[in-house]
């Protein structure tokens, strides 16, 4: 039924949960979480999945979460939110105040996979601006990425993904509209996947320029190629290595 | 501040709390409560059970701890041992197992 469950602050779960209705969880949870309905994670939720997904309908966080996040219709990340994994959903937020260091995949919820090519475009224009913005707002430290990148004058096209890009770092978050701006342009796709890491005052050090090397394997997993469907194909080549984030 | 556990979530594995704890689903494992523990009528339990006070009136397959009472109501099934210092087993309820009262 669709009944709210509670897992209150003094509860401990080492195990699954499973089923359907909406929970409300305050308390720690060691295991799987994989609910058919909404989840809520309240400040004081401690969560890690040890093996599978904290996966639920629409998944709202306030609290703190070790593991990979699927939503069926949404992730939101509010203020307070600390999570460590990766996030797979159709629409993703991340709200100010919000900290996640993991994978960012939005776009079709099945295949994980953001699709490229030419769909409606103003469905995609339209949804690119929320999702740009939430991505600028919520970083106060952009990685930069390698330096090949930025000495080929990063394309307005690159900056209008909207994560990543030398432009939206150098002139400090507060460019949201520029973002959105640069979204508007007709071959921004609205699917962002990429590599977030918000960091915080007190957070352990953090990567100042990420590995290029890393990067790929991980963006190779999810897709042939990032969203970027409007370069060159002698830019491609290069790009394809670089904006794994 | 109460937890609920609703009635179509199924949770398995290890449950401890140290609030008051209303099952309504299916409980498999181990459940441990420092509270009074309800267990709802159409309610699974199949779990060792560890409370202060127990009111069931779902099903329980599994022994029962309790530091203070346990009362099976009309309609509960319990199949298990009960160690409780005040048992009441209401007209109805179904009960299978050996029950110690000196606790």
């Amino acid at each position: 039924m669709s009944d709210v469950s509670r897992l209150g602050r003094g509860l401990v779960i080492r195990g699954s949960i499973r089923g359907e209705g909406d929970i409300e969880i305050d308390g720690r949870v060691e295991g799987v979480v994989d609910v058919d309905g909404d989840l809520t994670l309240t400040e004081s939720a401690r969560v890690r999945i040890d093996d599978g997904e904290l996966s639920g309908r629409r998944v709202s966080i306030r609290g703190a979460v070790a593991g990979n996040i699927r939503g069926a219709t949404a992730i939101v990340l509010e203020d307070g939110a600390r999570v460590v994994g990766d996030l797979a959903a159709p629409s993703i937020g991340i709200r100010p105040g919000g900290l996640l260091r993991g994978h960012v995949a939005t776009g079709d919820a099945e295949s994980g996979v953001p699709t490229r090519g030419r769909a409606d475009r103003s469905a995609k224009v339209a949804a690119a601006r929320p999702a740009a913005k939430a991505a600028a707002k919520a970083l106060p430290y952009v990685a930069v990425p390698p330096p090949r990148l930025a000495s080929q004058g990063a394309s307005p096209r690159l900056v209008s993904q909207g994560v990543a890009s030398p432009r939206l770092a150098s002139q400090g978050v507060a460019s949201p509209r520029l973002a959105s701006q640069e979204v508007a342009s007709p071959r921004a796709s609205a699917k962002v996947s990429g590599r977030v890491a918000s960091t915080q005052r007190n957070a352990p050090e953090e990567d100042a320029v990420p590995t290029p090397r890393a990067k790929p394997a991980r963006g190779r997993a999810e897709a042939p190629a990032p969203v970027m469907p409007s370069l060159k194909k002698g830019q491609k080549g290069q790009l394809k290595r670089k904006a794994g984030h | 501040m109460a937890t609920v556990i609703g009635q179509g979530i199924i949770i398995e594995g290890e449950v401890t709390s140290d609030e008051a704890v209303v099952v309504a689903g299916t409980v498999r494992g181990k459940l441990t409560v420092d509270g009074p523990l309800t267990i709802e009528a159409g309610a699974v339990v199949e779990a060792d059970v560890g409370a202060t006070s127990l009111s069931l009136g779902g099903s329980i397959t599994g022994n029962v701890t309790a530091t203070d009472r346990v009362d099976l109501l009309a309609g509960s099934r319990l199949v298990g041992d009960v160690k409780a210092g005040r048992v009441t087993i209401a007209d109805g309820a179904v009960f299978k197992g050996s029950v110690d009262m000196d606790v």
